[in-house]
């Protein structure tokens, strides 16, 4: 099976020589992109479900750990006890964490909704260059939806989450 | 239940303030769950809601001395929560704290507006959590 530098390397080659059309270029980039959009989205739905099922079994070995603690009474040494306050600190950071994913998750949406959309204005493009006879009607429709597709993926924001270490947030009393 | 195992400092300090009835609304069962064991720890006693709309109804059912709630959460957002609840006249003076991710400027004067107490930006810090629980319990005599 060839290799995707293999791939690369012979269609840069190809493009050298002329032999690719820029419409037949443009609909083989925006199927790639299609195709490692839809990729990446299942990759954050597994990672998403991989932190939240992680996450559980967490706080239930956390619950677990402070049930013992005090049906142990007194005797527990206090290092223990501050480990496990100290945990619930950096148990939110699934949350944070969480909510960075849905995040990019959004984005790769919206990539994906945009690189479909630029798939089939560029097909329709194709059609209309070997049947020129053909309506453009479809041609601006699909133009059109391509545009609406475009806005949504510029107009995507960044995440509230903007905490690069494990340090606590600050807090701030009116 | 407070464990003397669980007591820090900070905690030792707030058994003065013990026995508030808090509300936690957060749409994270991980953040609920730390609110929860870490009031709990230092002595109060917590009733948790998944959303604002939840934590309304059941701000309704009771009358709590403090919540805490998250920004972001679906149905019920949480300067939308601190509006509803200052408009109620048994939460007109009820310390009411926003923790969430959001830090900026602007929505932090957006919860002032709304009539929240104060900002906490996660993750919290345990011990400081209890420090301002003991602090604006007692300062609005919840």
């Amino acid at each position: 099976m060839m290799q995707p530098e293999s791939r690369a390397a012979d269609s840069a080659a190809a493009d050298t020589q002329g032999t690719i059309g820029d419409l037949d270029l443009m609909g083989r980039a925006s199927a790639a992109l299609n195709q490692q959009c839809r990729a990446a989205h299942d990759e954050l739905t597994q990672t998403q479900k991989l932190l939240s099922d992680a996450t559980r079994r967490l706080l239930d070995c956390f619950h677990d750990v402070q049930r013992e603690l005090i049906a142990a009474g007194a005797t527990q040494p206090e290092p223990v006890a501050r480990s496990l306050l100290a945990a619930t600190q950096h148990m939110q950071f699934s949350d944070l964490v969480g909510q960075l994913l849905a995040t990019t998750e959004q984005r790769v949406d919206a990539l994906t909704q945009m690189s479909q959309r630029l798939q089939s204005l560029v097909e329709s493009m194709s059609v209309l260059r070997n049947s020129p006879g053909v309506q453009s009607a479809a041609l601006a429709g699909q133009r059109r939806a391509f545009l609406e597709a475009l806005a949504t993926l510029e107009s995507c924001g960044n995440s509230r989450v903007r905490q690069s270490d494990m340090q606590a947030g600050e807090v701030d009393l009116f | 239940m407070a464990h003397p195992a669980l007591d820090t400092e900070a905690q030792l300090n707030s058994k003065a303030a013990m026995n508030k009835l808090v509300l936690t609304v957060d749409d994270s069962a991980a953040i609920r769950e730390m609110l929860a064991y870490v009031l709990k720890s230092a002595g109060h006693k917590v009733v948790e809601a998944e959303d604002g709309m939840d934590g309304l109804q059941k701000a309704l059912a009771n009358a709590f001395d403090l919540v805490i709630t998250d920004q972001s959460m679906p149905k019920m957002d949480g300067i939308t929560l601190v509006k509803a609840l200052r408009a109620l006249p048994q939460y007109k003076t009820t310390p009411i704290l926003l923790l969430t991710t959001e830090s900026s400027d602007a929505m932090k004067d957006e919860g002032r507006l709304a009539g929240a107490t104060g900002w906490l930006v996660k993750p919290f810090d345990p011990n400081k959590l209890i420090e301002v629980v003991q602090k604006v319990t007692r300062q609005r005599g919840a």
